[in-house]
């Protein structure tokens, strides 16, 4: 097992045989194919910086890599470095991790068929200003921070306008540091302003919005000391109630915009110093935070001014909201935090590599292990010289081999192969856009939902119900109202689909109703049969005769890939034996789209 | 695997008639297997494991959404202006009286408990369904299970093809398995006179059996090139659906499979068909069942709406009881009715009562919980707890007794903090008794 570690220099696929067969019946030639498994072209004059240090990287988590191996005693297989995937995969997890969707056909043929060395970096750089890119990131964030929401209304709330502005903010290229800001400092309609998304999910309550600031800013859980000191960091209770004390002043009121009932999120400085209790024998909330009593929480407690536990710098009492937040914000995204740009960059890496340098992305410490720390440290400070470029760090780690090597599952136990990515779930929304190319459904209907449509299509609510509804087929108007807010079919599709980000992924499962869904649900099974008007296997089947091309183009479609010669087999075996061709594909495609391989990106 | 004991216990079990409690028969089997030196102590943990989830204990948790008003069902306020015009009726227990508009339950009030002076301090309906669901306020950085999803994950036997956790209707905030995994996440039913949704293949199941073993042949290469974990749980959880769906058990479902005259002691609508469905299923090998009603919020027109929300319950919930019991599964079946919160005193401007979740109740039966008890009492205005406070964690222990399940048992959230089933308190013991 213990072979030798061999970095970055690829042998050709070990099953030529088998894709030269491939290649015919794509009509390809073979040195296309097999084209990408040269190594990293050098730095072309454009970009030089990011691709520079996507080597710089791949150094470092190679020394960090063996310096690991020699001081364990582990398995040595564990430390072993993969060989640079084949372009189809390579293609399929780009598209999958920029734009959320797989590639189509034709972009696939086009990549195959591209002879430049540099096409994969040319991919990406290209990617990344698709404004799919910014929906895709929006959707990872909107569940970032929905998917700890301790109100639900917050998801009907700003399940649009969060994706919205984050669409905007990152297409546009704002600063990780800036939307951050955003976030932290966020006042107004809910409706309106996405960036209110995570103090909302927490009914601005001042304790729950600490505790999520500082594990999605800083990946610091100090809310575990909200009621003891922290087991085992060193954070004291007073600490994280000096954190809260930056946003006892925020308040969700409620407002009529177009005599629809809304929330907005406002600062308010006017009020009770210490709980009062109103006529209805409510307490009122006071304008500074106040720490509960522990052997009596339903006492007032001790009044604590903000304090920001990470430089102990603090503000005095009564301080306005507005500066109360936006110097926390301020405090928190300084290029001398390191926490800030450390948790922004791990995510991103675990998100795309497939393994966290701090595993769960949301809890870096301060004291957890990490591995590579070394590489983190260096990408990271390379992230705060770039201006916080969120764009340039998915084209820095997409440029690195540590992004373009081989999959491997997940251990069980947790231990990470460095040496490798890994295969991930695909997010609900994405698995939404799967079924949207691999159904052949139209495009309009991956657009409805997303922060595109939002800013492009102001109708798209009143839309009618289509063939993705997941719901209820029965609603009533007020069911039907809330299906809208939630993003028609895509948000009926995420909820059922979708999951926590921050999670661990080998936590992440899929459950039987989403296996039943697949299997059984009548809308996307009606979307199968060979004679439906716009059902894919019709259009293939009007324009391709061989039952090798329509399987081809199948696998095309729902895998983004032609199938194996041994697939081949299979699949020409299966159709021989079946009472028609067109119910052997209806199968076919059937358990394409039910496959372990249409759910995950390798 | 071969068990020589189970022979054994099964005698013990029947001859018992109703044991109950996983103590009570390790008494037993430790006395006569441990005496004889044949079981070591690693044999017995894996016995007693193995016992919990063989006892068939089970779980039905009647859900009144909305909150329901203390007032208008066990805990009837005569002699005073708060009270309303709700009046209270003898039940057949001699001195227990319970509120009118609930005259089929007072005939089975020897078979249930009501804790009168439960207290919590949650009135806002989203944080307090999920209080009264996972037994914790909820918050960003634990995802707690709901008390089903724990029931499951600690009682429910490794193989029954139906799922371990079935809810019927819908529960917003209900919760679901939360940092257990989605495995434990209830598996919902939203109208119990239809099938479950995506429960029935598309096409004929021959043929969904050949596509389900086309799928399997074809990830094989997949497996082999780099996911080979990733298929096995898929195939694994494909299989487990598979079997469910083609199962004779999911007969459970059909309640057309009922006799009119059980249908008639159900009584009509959606929670009679609840109910009904809740007793097939746990009778099929389901573990925890949770059927909704929901409108209980009456902020206004408070005596006309729950005379009618009652009347929906009223005769589903006493047959529940008098049917589990006819069938012996009352002793080994919990029964909990029970609302995030109750309702105000003073009665509004709108003839109506608002949130208070400062003294309610909660009925139980089964499940070793003595009939025709009541705990605790309300201040003669209604205000006030006035005997017996009961927190919703001692009520979340007090389920842990009823169905044998340690409620300190921690399960690890993913930051790796140890989250037990209940928070700290006290099972409310004089039920038991």
């Amino acid at each position: 097992m213990a072979s030798p570690t061999k970095i970055g220099r690829t042998r050709p696929h070990r099953a030529i045989g088998c894709l030269a067969a491939l290649v015919a019946l794509l009509g390809l030639e073979i040195q296309t194919a097999l084209a990408d498994t040269s190594p990293s072209p050098r730095p072309s004059s454009a970009n030089v910086t990011s691709r520079d240090i996507a080597a710089e990287v791949d150094r470092r988590l190679f020394a960090d890599i063996a310096a690991a191996r020699e001081a364990s005693t582990d398995d040595a297989a564990i430390f072993r470095v993969g060989e640079l995937t084949d372009d189809v995969t390579f293609l399929r997890r780009v598209y999958l991790d920029a734009l959320g969707r797989p590639p189509r056909p034709t972009e696939i043929r086009g990549f195959l068929n591209e002879p430049s060395p540099k096409k994969r970096i040319e991919l990406v750089e290209r990617l990344v200003e698709d404004p799919r890119f910014g929906a895709n990131w929006a959707n990872y964030w909107r569940d970032v921070i929905l998917a700890r929401r301790t109100d639900n209304r917050a998801l009907v709330l700003v399940n649009r306008s969060v994706q919205k502005y984050f669409t905007t903010a990152i297409n546009e290229n704002h600063g990780w540091d800036d939307i951050a800001r955003a976030v932290i400092t966020a006042t107004g309609n809910v409706r309106e302003h996405g960036e209110v998304a995570l103090i909302l999910a927490q009914q601005g309550k001042a304790a729950e919005t600490a505790s999520e600031v500082s594990r999605v800013f800083l990946g610091i859980q100090i809310s575990c000391a909200q009621c003891h000191d922290h087991p085992t960091d060193p954070w004291k209770r007073e600490q994280f109630h000096e954190l809260a004390a930056f946003f006892p002043r925020v308040r969700v009121r409620p407002e009529f915009v177009d005599g629809q009932r809304s929330f907005k999120l406002v600062g308010r400085d006017f009020g009770p110093r210490r709980p009062r209790v109103n006529k209805k024998g409510r307490k009122r909330p006071p304008i500074e935070h106040y720490m509960p009593a522990l052997e009596d929480p339903a006492a007032d407690g001790t009044r604590v001014g903000p304090r920001f536990f990470l430089t102990g710098s603090t503000l005095p009492l009564g301080t306005p909201d507005a500066e109360r937040r936006g110097q926390l914000a301020d405090w928190i995204i300084t290029p001398s935090n390191r926490w800030f740009a450390r948790a922004y960059v791990n995510r991103m890496w675990a998100e795309l590599v497939g393994w966290g340098f701090y595993e769960p992305v949301d809890d870096l410490g301060p004291g957890r292990d990490a591995d590579a720390l070394a590489t983190l440290d260096y990408l990271s400070a390379e992230f705060v010289s770039s201006g916080h470029d969120m764009k340039w760090l998915f084209r820095t780690i997409a440029s690195t081999e540590a992004y373009g090597r081989e999959s491997r599952s997940r251990d069980p136990a947790g231990r990470k192969q460095l040496g490798f990515n890994s295969v991930q779930p695909l997010r609900g929304d994405v698995l939404f856009d799967a079924l949207v190319v691999a159904l052949n459904l139209p495009d309009e209907l991956a657009a409805r939902g997303t922060g595109l449509a939002s800013l492009t299509d102001k109708k798209d609510a009143g839309e009618a119900a289509d063939e993705m509804e997941m719901m209820e087929t029965q609603m009533n108007e007020r069911q039907r109202r809330r299906r809208r807010l939630l993003g028609g079919p895509r948000g009926a599709f995420q909820l059922a689909f979708g999951y926590d980000p921050s999670l661990p992924r080998e936590d992440v499962k899929a459950s039987i109703p989403q296996a039943l869904a697949m299997m059984n649900a009548p809308q996307i099974n009606r979307q199968l049969r060979a004679h439906r008007r716009n059902s894919l296997l019709r259009e293939i089947t009007a324009t391709v005769a061989s039952e090798g091309e329509v399987i081809t183009e199948l696998y095309l479609r729902c895998l983004s890939r032609a199938p194996t010669v041994e697939e081949l087999d299979i699949c020409v075996d299966y159709v021989d034996k079946a009472a028609t061709p067109a119910e052997a594909f209806e199968d076919l495609q059937w358990s394409l789209i039910n496959s372990t391989e249409f759910r995950y990106r390798k | 695997m071969f068990n020589p004991w189970i022979h054994q216990i099964d005698v013990a079990y029947s001859r018992r008639g109703h044991l109950r409690g996983r103590r009570d028969f390790l008494r037993n089997l430790a006395v006569g297997s441990l005496a004889a030196g044949t079981l070591s102590f690693g044999d017995l943990l894996r016995l007693e494991a193995a016992e919990m989830k063989r006892n068939n204990m089970a779980c039905i948790l009647l859900w009144m959404q909305g909150g329901p008003s203390q007032f208008e069902t066990f805990t009837p306020l005569v002699g005073h202006a708060n009270g309303g015009e709700t009046k209270a009726i003898a039940t057949n227990v001699p001195g227990i009286e319970i509120a009118e508009n609930l005259p089929e339950i007072a005939q089975v009030m020897d078979r249930l408990a009501v804790i009168r002076s439960m207290t919590s301090r949650e009135g806002n309906h989203q944080r307090a369904t999920s209080l009264l669901h996972t037994g914790y306020l909820p918050t960003p950085t634990v995802r707690y299970p709901t008390f089903g999803s724990h029931v499951a994950h600690q009682l429910a036997p490794d193989d029954v093809e139906l799922p371990s956790f079935v809810r019927v209707g819908n529960v917003r905030s209900g919760e679901a398995g939360g940092l257990l995994g989605v495995e434990y996440d209830p598996f919902v039913v939203q109208n119990a006179e239809r099938p479950p949704r995506n429960s029935e293949p598309t096409t004929s199941d021959d043929r969904y059996r050949r596509r389900v073993v086309l799928m399997e042949r074809l990830e094989q290469g997949y497996a082999r090139r780099g996911a080979a974990r990733e298929v096995e749980d898929h195939q694994k959880l494909y299989r487990k659906a598979s079997r469910m769906i083609l199962s004779e058990d999911m007969r459970a479902f059909d309640l057309t499979r009922e006799s009119e005259a059980v249908r008639a002691a159900y009584g009509e609508g959606q929670f009679a068909a609840g109910c009904l469905l809740a007793r097939r299923l746990i009778e099929s090998g389901v573990t925890f069942v949770e059927v909704v009603a929901s409108g209980w919020d009456t902020h206004a027109d408070n005596f006309r709406r729950t005379r009618e929300l009652c009347a929906g319950i009223d005769r589903p919930t006493a047959a529940l009881l008098r049917d589990l019991e006819d069938r012996g599964r009352l002793d080994n079946t919990l029964v909990i009715w029970m609302g995030e919160f109750g309702r105000t005193p003073k009665i509004n401007g709108r003839g109506g009562r608002d949130h208070f979740p400062r003294a309610f109740n909660v009925a139980l039966a089964g499940a070793g919980v003595q009939g025709g008890r009541i705990v605790g009492k309300v201040s003669p205005n209604g205000g006030q707890v006035a005997e017996r406070p009961v927190s919703v964690p001692d009520l979340f222990r007090t389920f842990c007794e009823a169905l044998t399940i340690d409620p300190d048992h921690e399960d690890m959230s993913p930051i790796g903090r140890p989250i037990t089933i209940a928070d700290e308190g006290e099972a409310v013991a004089e039920l038991f008794a």
